[in-house]
């Protein structure tokens, strides 16, 4: 699909590439609502721009919690980033200036 | 600050809340969503989320899952079921073929005729705001009787308009035929005369040249102006360029084209070739019509005004109509009517109810059959499932889920209506194409006020078709899939792996058997209603044919011509030339009698009313009763073949200088005359020259029925011809033999006596009375044509369902064969099932149609809508066929060799 990118979209790509790895802290930097950041997160994994993975069973277990689902730019997803910021520069939007970096 | 939810119960609520959103995302997907919410939701539990935060992430979840489950959905479809269902229907292309054909057949013959029902029903008239046009019609009627349509006069229509403030932009209209001479050879055209304000009121416009305007209006002077319509410029004119300002020559009369109307318009009776002003009818044709408010003879059209209600407007014309009595003093012999005015919605005065309800029940009929077949299948796919339970089971074994399976089975069915109904669109656009405008024109394009019903070009398929069609398949696909697919959904498929067929065998009342019997039961039900109804019309129409007409139609040649005023002022006396007329025309050879009249079903017509009578001198003015009259050339009843019944008829010596003479029809002479003989007694008629002293009765005919077949008979008189001329006279000329044989020659002899006159509606009495039929005729037609269908889809189901049984019961037919049972009783055993089904689905049937036949109310004659002996007929055939069906196959379970049938499993 050579589609563009909306807003949102890009928004979470450049949170994940912030550091932001799961859906909830996604939620609170970008505070868009958890049903958007979901379905989105869906659609960017089918499409291979992002990838999911558990994760590590020991430090969930040390922390009594349960296993987080972690998330990640793939080099592909990392392109469509650049590409969308610059689109969107273009236009005098800066998408992702109001996303803190995780910390 | 939002408070911070109470911790254990929420987090409890917010967990089996997941767990549910978990159970809607497809199996594989399920336990890693579930996981991954349950870490958001502790997450959230862990940092400061609020109530608020948690709502939102619920919501989240909730969407999160349906997106899961919209995506496995589109997969699966994608991938699988459609593809599964194609592959299972090539599997058995015969029973693919038979059901896609059945399918496609009424589907697209559904189609078909809803295109007409729309076209007719839905589409509206191809004016500006349509739903605010309407027709004033002038009422008239006896006292204490319901007061009948009639039609305008001049100077009624004028003072309506200067009082009836609702109803704005009053027209008026009417439809005639005039001779065209001069350009090519004579030839008959379709007029509409109308007054200025008509095409304004419509939104006509003009191509070329101009339309009537203020310049028409009734001002002192003729307007001999016309415009023209595109065919005629095209056709009669060559699409010239100076076609507008030149002239054309209308009965006797010179008219100047003054424009070119729109493409394709063709009047609001869709039939006019040529407009011409009203006051050109005033000022030429007949003058009287201006002042003379009896001198009826138009329509009137109008459009509500700005800001008024039907109600308002109703009320004001109603009001109007009922001062027409005292304002304009009717002739002798009316006094005692009371007037009327009503206003009708243009949309509801262009319809033609019998057409209408004949279109209706042609496409209740091809619906009924497009049920039958959709049980018809449902059964077969019935049969089919519990075949391929054991397939069914296999895979529910394997982990397909049960919705699984039912969603399967119904994208199966809805597959093949989907192929079904693809093909039958294409049917359809083929169907409206070739039968659409000729089934609009035999049911009826005319209405009763010579408005247009059906613009039969117009047919097509628009987006409520198309729609129409979409609703059509999706329902029968459900419907005939529904069933199969909720057996499958029931079996339990264990049970299927342990017993085999023997498990279902033995269980006599399953599923299979019961519901495919309630399916043949209906299809039995719906055939016979559709047969009683094909039944009635084929009774209708023989009906028809065997009316008794009182004149002889065989062998009859027929015509019509006008001598014009113009005529008359030249100085031919019209009587006179009518006599010639009969004596060139009796002189053609293989012409055995001729001689001028009214034609049945055909014209011209003329009423009169009787004022007095011998017989009862004492009519009072409410009495006077309403006779149709004809003037007649001598010799005119032999001719026609009445029967003379006492006196004599028309003769030679009844000249315009002798005494005034009449020959009445039975049901007048009996009611003017009820306790003495008629003959040699006198009657005043309204008729110039028959007032006082009135006519003497000479002879007492038969009634001739003058119209259709199926309309009472009339009171009838007939009078010489030289001695009440008119200017428009009927023409029928008795031939040795086939009367379209010597049309040339009567076309010839008339152009002898007279050039520029032109003959019209010239055909044979056979002919004439064959388009009078033609409804009846094409209904009993398609009625029947659909009953045999419906009867042959019966017959397959029946002959399935028993060869089904019979299979099934192979191992206890054996069994019984094998403890001695004859062959008849094992036919027996077989044959009672399916018969028995057969009867109660026509005792089913019978009831319906009972109720369902009343429908038919105004299509038929002679018959009620009930019909013991057609319904009995109906029975019986539909018995017969069903035994002959379920006969074949119960023979071949006689004939199982019980060796075989106790080793099958």
């Amino acid at each position: 699909m050579s589609r563009s990118l909306g807003v949102t979209t890009v928004m979470i790509l450049a949170a994940l590439e912030r550091g932001v790895r799961y859906g909830l802290d996604i939620v609170n930097r970008t505070e868009l609502l958890p049903g958007t950041v979901y379905t989105t997160l869906r659609r960017l994994e089918r499409r291979g721009l992002i990838r999911g993975q558990w994760e590590d069973a020991e430090i969930a277990e040390r922390e009594r919690r349960p296993r987080r689902r972690y998330y990640e730019l793939t080099p592909a997803g990392a392109e469509a980033l650049e590409t969308a910021v610059a689109r969107f520069e273009a236009m005098g939007i800066d998408v992702a200036g109001g996303i803190s970096t995780a910390g | 600050m939002s408070p911070r939810w109470p911790t254990d119960r929420v987090t409890g609520w917010s967990r089996r809340a997941l767990a549910s959103a978990a159970l809607i995302v497809p199996g594989h997907l399920r336990s890693e969503r579930r996981r991954e919410w349950e870490a958001e939701l502790w997450q959230l539990r862990a940092g400061d989320g609020s109530a608020r935060d948690l709502v939102f992430f619920l919501c989240g979840v909730w969407l999160d899952a349906i997106w899961e489950r919209k995506e496995g959905w589109r997969m699966e479809l994608l991938m699988h079921d459609v593809r599964f269902a194609v592959r299972t229907l090539m599997r058995s292309p015969g029973f693919t073929l038979a059901a896609v054909l059945t399918l496609a057949l009424s589907i697209g013959a559904s189609t078909a005729l809803f295109s007409v029902v729309d076209e007719t029903v839905f589409s509206d008239p191809p004016y500006p705001e349509p739903e605010r046009l309407v027709v004033v019609d002038m009422l008239f009627g006896m006292p204490d009787t319901e007061m009948n349509a009639s039609v305008w006069s001049y100077p009624r229509y004028v003072a309506l308009r200067e009082e009836v403030r609702s109803v704005e932009q009053l027209a008026g209209y009417e439809a005639r035929t005039m001779t065209l001479t001069e350009l090519g050879d004579p030839a008959v055209v379709s007029v509409e005369v109308a007054t200025p304000s008509l095409f304004p009121l419509l939104g006509v416009t003009a191509q070329r040249g101009r339309l009537f305007g203020a310049e028409e209006e009734y001002d002192g002077g003729p307007d001999l102006v016309a415009v023209v319509s595109e065919s005629f410029w095209e056709t009669r004119m060559g699409r010239a360029a100076d076609a507008v300002g030149s002239i054309i020559t209308l009965d006797r009369l010179r008219f100047q084209v003054i424009g070119v109307v729109e493409d394709g318009y063709r009047g609001v009776s869709g039939e006019a070739e040529v407009w011409i002003p009203m006051s050109a009818l005033w000022e030429v044709v007949e003058p009287s019509m201006l002042e003379d408010a009896w001198n009826q003879h138009f329509f009137v059209l109008g459009r509500l005004a700005e800001g008024a209600t039907m109600d308002r407007a109703q009320s004001e014309v109603a009001a109007y109509g009922s001062t027409v009595m005292e304002r304009f003093p009717p002739p002798v012999g009316a006094q005692r009517l009371s007037s009327g005015a009503r206003l009708v919605p243009f949309k509801e005065a262009s319809t033609n109810p019998a057409a209408s309800r004949s279109m209706w029940a042609l496409l209740a009929a091809v619906i009924l059959v497009l049920l039958i077949a959709t049980a018809n299948l449902a059964g077969l796919l019935l049969a089919r499932g519990v075949n391929r339970q054991r397939e069914a089971a296999v895979r529910a074994s394997l982990g397909a889920g049960r919705v699984r399976l039912v969603r399967q089975l119904l994208t199966e069915s809805l597959t093949l209506a989907a192929i079904g109904g693809l093909v039958g669109l294409g049917f359809a656009t083929v169907g409206i194409d070739l039968l659409g405008a000729w089934l609009a024109e035999s049911l009826g394009t005319g209405s009763a006020r010579g408005l247009r019903v059906i613009d039969t070009t117009a047919l097509s398929l628009d987006w409520r078709v198309f729609l129409f069609a979409l609703v059509l398949t999706g329902g029968v696909g459900l419907a005939f899939g529904l069933l199969p697919a909720w057996q499958a959904a029931r079996t339990d498929p264990n049970e299927w792996l342990r017993g085999g067929k023997a498990a279902i065998g033995s269980r006599r009342r399953t599923l299979g058997i019961n519901s495919r019997n309630v399916l043949m039961v209906g299809q039995v039900a719906l055939a016979v209603v559709l047969l009683s109804a094909a039944s009635l019309m084929m009774r209708t129409t023989l009906n028809l044919q065997a009316v008794d007409l009182g004149y002889d139609p065989d062998n009859l040649l027929t015509g019509m011509y006008a001598l014009t005023p113009a005529d008359e002022q030249a100085g031919i006396d019209p009587g006179t030339f009518h006599v010639d007329v009969v004596e060139r025309m009796a002189a053609i050879p293989g012409v055995v009698a001729a001689s001028v009249g009214e034609v049945p079903m055909g014209g011209p017509t003329w009423r009169t009313i009787v004022l007095g009578s011998e017989g009862r001198p004492e009519l009072t003015p409410a009495e006077h009763v309403w006779i149709r009259i004809q003037p007649v050339a001598d010799g005119h009843l032999a001719m026609l073949g009445a029967e003379l019944l006492s006196g004599r008829e028309i003769e030679p010596t009844d000249d315009w200088n002798t005494e005034k003479v009449v020959v009445l029809g039975r049901t007048a002479a009996e009611e003017l005359f009820p306790d003495s003989d008629p003959i040699g007694q006198r009657i005043q008629l309204s008729w110039s020259g028959f007032g006082d002293p009135g006519a003497t009765v000479v002879g007492v005919v038969e009634d001739v029925q003058l119209g259709q077949p199926s309309d009472p008979i009339e009171r009838q008189a007939f009078v010489a011809v030289r001695q009440a001329p008119q200017l428009e006279t009927g023409i029928l000329i008795r031939t040795a033999e086939d009367p379209e044989s010597l049309i040339p020659a009567m076309r010839s002899a008339m152009a002898e006596l007279a050039p520029d006159l032109a003959l019209t509606s010239v055909m044979s009495m056979e002919t004439r009375a064959a388009a009078s039929s033609v409804r009846s005729r094409v209904l009993t037609m398609l009625l029947g044509f659909f009953g045999l269908a419906a009867l042959f889809l019966v017959a397959v189901g029946l002959y399935g369902t028993i060869a089904y049984a019979v299979t099934r019961r192979t191992r206890e037919l054996g069994l019984r064969a094998s403890l001695g049972a004859g062959r008849a009783s094992l036919a027996g055993l077989v044959l009672r099932q399916g018969l028995g089904v057969t009867l109660v689905g026509i005792g089913v049937g019978v009831a319906g149609s009972t109720w369902a036949t009343r429908f038919l109310e105004g299509l038929l004659f002679g018959t009620r809508t009930v019909d013991p002996i057609g319904l009995g007929g109906v029975s019986v055939a539909l018995f017969s066929v069903a035994f002959l069906a379920a006969y074949l196959p119960a023979r071949r379970g006689t004939r199982i060799d019980p060796m075989e049938a106790l080793r099958t499993d």
